[in-house]
């Protein structure tokens, strides 16, 4: 029988969601528990034997006692082997006063069954004669220069078993960190480790990029869940499933049921409008927290239209949030309607019509003539 | 362009009725909501709004006119004339869009960007000058009015007319719209200094955030402190949370330190005082064993010390008595270097002897006259050459001419007498004093000058005789030989004299006697090695001498100090004994002790670990106590705020504050091409001829009797009889008249000399009956140039524009 591990990491639970209103934010912190929740019975359906959050279980050090105690309680449903939890960088362990590992502590002293990770220690359990070392490398702080794998190189290996390495941090060529402020490891050290693969956390993209495979040297767990609009999937965890010492099979898991998107539009005409209306409408739009950000230039009829279209879009959408930066389509046959020929407005406009370098400049114009000859 | 008919056919509630308006006043009457608004909208849009529309623009714009209930489309078609062709357009929007335009040479169009383009050939101007300008309904008329009212208290002069007058027609005032957009490029731009990207200075000083510009705030540098706010405050919180791992790294460190001490307190704290007792044996086990070390040193030291001083005295002797003999040696060699000098000088002194002895045989050797004789030749060659002188200073000059071959005896001054044999030809010569010429019997004697030459020539011949006498009594051949040879005998003589001189300096004041004898006496010396030798084996022995009674010296001391420490050998040998039973005594003691800790060389190393680690834990509950306040003072800083999240913020400030600054780049774009476009506009003409034809035109409409005066450009004043008013105390039917007035010179000045025409909607409802007479006679009048096409609900206007017959405006089916 393979070893099965459900791997995750950067859940982030306690992320306030402080710019959505009152009724998006509170969805979107029930998701961060709920799609954990979804997860572990998956692990159990899958019969997992390790469920293993490779780092930023929480949000931060001080996530409110009531979330730790609820997230507590959702791994204590794991029924395999052992839920490990490793710190990364944003629920970092300092030490044993670190708040929310006092409290995470707390909250778990009744199960044996959930591990904190927080010293580079190896954790041994066995599975059914097999013995699984586990070689956690837990995150001191919110920054750090060096990687925390180092430990492991110099670590006794036992041949006999399955040795997999946990680890949070950017990974060289994966993720951008150019200060490398966030314990950048090397790919090709972590493949020189010995281990038979190591399940990392903190960039929120999932590598391998194939969701089923064979083999991988590393697991990037992505988050479990979209937390941001800068999440382009649905949420990501991978179900692993070793023999030996080596990775079998893996199987991307996809936990979560909101998505964030956010839709970059350049807008010049109702064709537009009515793609636009299109993609929006292919979204699942009750867990769906859309970002528009809308460019272009539009013709007032069509500036109506568009205005019609996201009055009809916005009410079913989790939340829906547009940023306008639209200018009135001013063009010649509107200068010619507008302004009587050889005027000083129809010359200025005409001239402004071509500059490709200010392409908002006659609409601007256009503008500023409508209000002086308002006023 | 002239309309000649218009057909809607369905449009608005046209199902399809035709007007005809080939007129130059074409009248359309009828009472209201009786289609007049609709002709004239039909007419407009059959002329300027494309026929495919996009479905949100043919709502927005047409679908208004489609006929109830169900119409999915509406139609027009336009007859029109223009430079003598007759031409139809047909529009249809809606279902079945087209468009066609057919002119009577019977080409018809039928693509709309080509009909568009035809249309506005035919028409000379665009949609907005036609909805502006040459269409006047009430609206545009009471825009009209409104904006001369509105601007009453500006109208001071001609400018100010023509610019409501403008207004009304859709154009913008040129000094409103340079003051509108210096507002708003100061609204952007203030404090902000666009060529460095940053906040302008005050005096010299930065404004960046935390020192920012707190009035005149433009848009760009507003949204600039907002992003730099954001950037600020998350380079705070990133120095916050690092500030945070700091401290939690130092607790970190304190924690895992306060561990280790505590386990090192609790596993070896209770051997305290066995490492006290293995601290003072570890610390006597080291003497005793240097001291039974020594002791063993001594020992074995001592005779061969004693043996070893024994050896050198003798060696010593040997040495001294090599010394001697060296030195004897060396002595020698010295002489014999001495007597190599010696030697090389007799040498010298025996050449310098054979040199001056060879020096006088040659100076002997040499012939040579005496002095005396030599002496004599001098002085009589002196005579012979004064003589000789004297005769050649009497040279003369002879010449014979034979008259035949002949020999004559001929004798030249003193010499001897020659045979000159003659021939015909002159013969010549020279001779010193006298020449003497004998043949036959004659002899001719000739001497130079008048001095008897015989004296000098006897003279010269004693001479001459004295000094072969004497250069033969000496044996010399001439005067020259001998002063030759007693010269080199004078040269000789003086090489003998330096050889000798040479010879004696070599002596130096010694006799040759005396220096054979002493070259006699080196010969007997014994041989010796060279002198460098002999000097480097006296020094190597004189080292050997010194290091052996150096070291004899310290032997000898050992010896004294063991003596006086141990007395004898034997009694030295007990000390060591003694000594080596106290170490193994020692050394059973430490390993009966408890072990060192893993990791301890010593007991004081352990101690000292001890000491540190209780003094650590003891000290460590401050700086913990600090720590944790200061890391719950700067997570409490922080709030739930994140860098991350901060960050998200910034970027969206940052591309505000692009979109602002491009904003503003577009106004300065705006503002350099207002300037360039207001540079190449003449306004002032336009300016004074329409203010001139507004004028004209307002007096024609008042028949004359009021009339709209300028001084100059301004002020106005409107005069009606003895009154006279400012504009804005015009009456509402003057006003009408005013608004009327600039309504038609627009028109003309937009159309010019063109053919074209212009729709007018019930202009004259404010007017009076006589004013009413007045504007129709000048509408007939403008009719006359362009076409007119009045829309009335008032009969008696439309009856005295056009008598018969008006135009319904319901229009014929």
């Amino acid at each position: 029988m393979p070893i099965r591990i459900v791997h995750t990491g950067d859940n982030h639970i306690g992320l306030p969601f402080r710019p959505y209103d009152e009724a998006a934010r509170t969805a979107l912190i029930e998701e961060r528990f709920t799609a954990l929740a979804r997860l572990i019975q998956t692990a159990n359906d899958r019969q997992a034997d390790f469920f293993v959050v490779a780092g930023d279980l929480f949000d931060s050090t001080r996530v409110k006692a009531a979330d730790v105690e609820r997230t507590a309680t959702i791994l204590q449903g794991f029924a395999g082997t052992a839920v490990l939890v490793l710190p990364g960088n944003h629920d970092f362990f300092g030490d044993a006063d670190t708040e929310v590992w006092k409290r995470f502590r707390k909250a778990t002293d009744a199960t044996s069954t959930i591990e904190l990770l927080s010293s580079p220690a190896v954790r041994r359990y066995e599975v059914a004669g097999q013995p699984v070392d586990f070689f956690p490398c837990p995150c001191p702080s919110k920054t750090g220069q060096e990687p925390t794998t180092g430990w492991v190189t110099t670590a006794d290996q036992d041949a006999a078993a399955l040795r997999i390495g946990i680890a949070h941090g950017n990974v060289t060529g994966l993720g951008l960190d150019a200060a490398d402020r966030y314990f950048t490891m090397d790919a090709a050290a972590l493949e020189q480790a010995g281990l038979a693969t190591w399940l990392l956390g903190h960039i929120h993209v999932p590598f391998p990029t194939t969701p089923t495979g064979t083999n991988s040297p590393f697991f990037m767990a992505g988050i479990h869940t979209p937390d941001s609009v800068r999440c382009r999937h649905g949420g990501s965890a991978w179900l692993i499933e070793c023999a030996g010492n080596r990775v079998e099979r893996y199987e991307q898991l996809t936990p979560g049921t909101i998505r964030f998107v956010r839709l970059h539009e350049t807008l010049t005409g109702t064709a537009d409008i009515d793609r636009l209306e299109a993609t929006c409408a292919a979204c699942d739009t009750a867990t769906t927290v859309l970002d528009l950000h809308l460019t272009g230039r539009l013709a007032a009829a069509d500036r109506q239209t568009l205005e019609a279209t996201l009055d009809r879009l916005r009410p079913p959408f989790l939340s829906f949030t547009v940023d306008l930066d639209l200018h009135e389509q001013i063009d010649q046959a509107r200068i010619a309607a507008t302004y009587a020929s050889g005027g000083l407005a129809e010359q200025l406009l005409t001239a402004l019509l071509d500059d490709a370098d200010h392409p908002d400049a006659v609409t601007l114009a256009h503008d500023l003539i409508q209000e002086v000859t308002r006023s | 362009m002239r309309l000649l008919a218009a057909r809607l056919h369905p449009f608005g509630r046209f199902q399809d009725t035709t007007w005809d308006l080939a007129t130059p006043v074409a009248v359309v009457s009828g009472p209201n909501e009786t289609g007049k608004s609709t002709l004239r909208q039909a007419i407009c849009h059959a002329l300027f709004t494309p026929s495919g529309l996009t479905p949100a623009r043919l709502r927005d714009t047409l679908a208004c006119w489609f006929p109830l209930p169900g119409g999915d489309h509406a139609s027009v078609t336009l007859e029109f004339e223009h430079g003598g062709t007759h031409y139809t357009l047909s529009k249809t929007w809606g279902a079945g869009a087209t468009v066609s335009l057919t002119s009577a040479t019977g080409v018809t169009l039928a693509n709309p960007e080509r009909i568009a383009t035809m249309l506005a050939d035919l028409l000379g101007h665009n949609e907005a000058t036609f909805r502006h300008v040459l269409v006047t309904g009430h609206d545009e008329l009471e825009r009209t009015l409104a904006a001369l009212e509105a601007n009453a208290s500006a109208l001071r002069d001609i400018r100010s007319l023509a610019q409501a007058g403008a207004a009304a027609a859709g154009e913008v005032d040129q000094q409103q719209l340079e003051l509108a957009l210096r507002e708003r490029l100061k609204r952007l731009f203030n404090r902000w200094d666009d060529q460095r990207q940053r906040p302008q200075r005050q005096n010299c000083q930065e404004k960046g955030v935390g020192n920012e510009w707190k009035q005149g705030v433009g848009e760009i540098l507003a949204a600039w402190y907002a992003w730099q706010r954001l950037v600020e405050e998350q380079r705070q919180i990133l120095a916050v949370e690092q500030d945070i791992d700091r401290v939690t790294t130092e607790l970190a460190a304190l924690a895992s330190q306060n561990q280790t001490d505590e386990s090192l307190l609790e596993r070896f704290g209770g051997l305290r005082s066995h490492l006290a007792e293995r601290k003072t044996l570890d610390e006597r086990v080291p003497r005793l064993e240097a001291e039974a070390a020594r002791l063993q040193k001594a020992f074995a030291t001592w005779p061969v010390v004693d043996a070893a001083a024994s050896a050198w005295q003798a060696r010593r002797t040997q040495l001294i008595d090599t010394d001697t003999k060296l030195r004897e040696e060396l002595s020698t060699a010295r002489r014999r270097e001495q007597a190599a000098g010696l030697l090389a000088s007799h040498q010298a002194i025996l050449k310098a002897k054979a040199d001056h002895e060879t020096a006088c045989r040659a100076a002997a050797a040499q012939p040579h006259p005496d002095a005396e004789s030599l002496a004599a030749i001098n002085r009589i060659e002196e005579v012979i050459t004064r003589i000789e002188t004297q005769l050649a200073a009497r040279e003369l000059r002879w010449q014979i001419e034979p008259t035949a071959p002949a020999t004559v005896q001929l004798t030249r001054g003193t010499e001897p007498t020659e045979s000159l044999p003659l021939t015909t030809e002159p013969t010549e010569g020279t001779a010193a004093g006298r020449v003497q010429l004998e043949t036959g019997d004659l002899r001719l004697t000739v001497d130079s000058g008048g001095a008897d030459l015989s004296a000098l020539f006897t003279e010269l011949k004693t001479a001459r005789e004295e000094l072969a006498t004497t250069l033969s009594g000496c044996g010399m051949p001439s005067a020259a030989a001998a002063r030759n040879q007693a010269a080199q005998h004078a040269a000789l003589t003086r090489e003998a004299s330096t050889r000798e001189q040479t010879f004696n300096a070599l002596l130096q004041d010694r006799t040759l006697d005396q220096w054979e004898a002493a070259v006699a006496s080196i010969t007997t010396l014994p041989p010796t090695r060279n002198i460098a030798t002999l000097e480097a084996e006296l020094e190597s022995l004189r080292q050997t001498m010194s290091r052996g009674d150096h070291e004899a010296a310290s032997q000898r001391k050992t010896l004294e100090e063991y003596q006086a420490a141990h007395n004898t050998l034997e009694q030295l040998g007990l000390a060591v004994l003694t000594a080596q039973q106290h170490l193994r005594e020692a050394t059973a003691a430490v390993a009966a002790l408890p072990s060192l800790p893993e990791g301890f060389e010593t007991a004081e190393a352990v101690i000292a670990s001890l000491d540190a680690a209780q003094q650590r834990l003891n000290s460590s509950r401050e700086p913990r106590a600090a720590l944790a306040a200061e890391r719950a003072s700067l997570e409490a800083s922080l709030g739930e705020r994140r860098s991350e999240d901060v960050a998200e913020q910034a970027e969206a400030a940052e591309r505000t504050f692009e979109r602002v600054r491009e904003t503003g780049r577009c106004y300065e774009r705006i503002a350099d091409v207002l300037g360039q476009v207001t540079a190449q506009a003449n306004t002032d003409t336009i300016l004074e001829t329409f203010g001139e034809r507004v004028t004209e035109l307002f007096s024609g409409i008042t028949a004359e009797t009021t009339s709209l005066d300028f001084t100059g450009t301004l002020p106005a004043r409107i005069t009606r009889g003895a009154v006279s008013l400012p504009p804005e105390r015009l009456s509402q039917g003057a006003g009408g008249a005013l608004a009327l007035a600039v309504r038609l010179a627009l028109a003309e000045r937009y159309l010019g000399v063109a053919d074209g025409f212009i729709m007018l909607d019930d202009p004259l409802v404010h007017f009076d009956a006589d004013r009413v007479s007045e504007a129709v006679a000048l509408l007939q009048a403008f009719a006359q140039r362009h076409q007119v096409l009045f829309f009335t609900c008032h009969e008696h206007q439309a009856t005295l524009l056009q008598p018969s017959p008006q135009i319904q405006a319901t229009g014929s089916d």
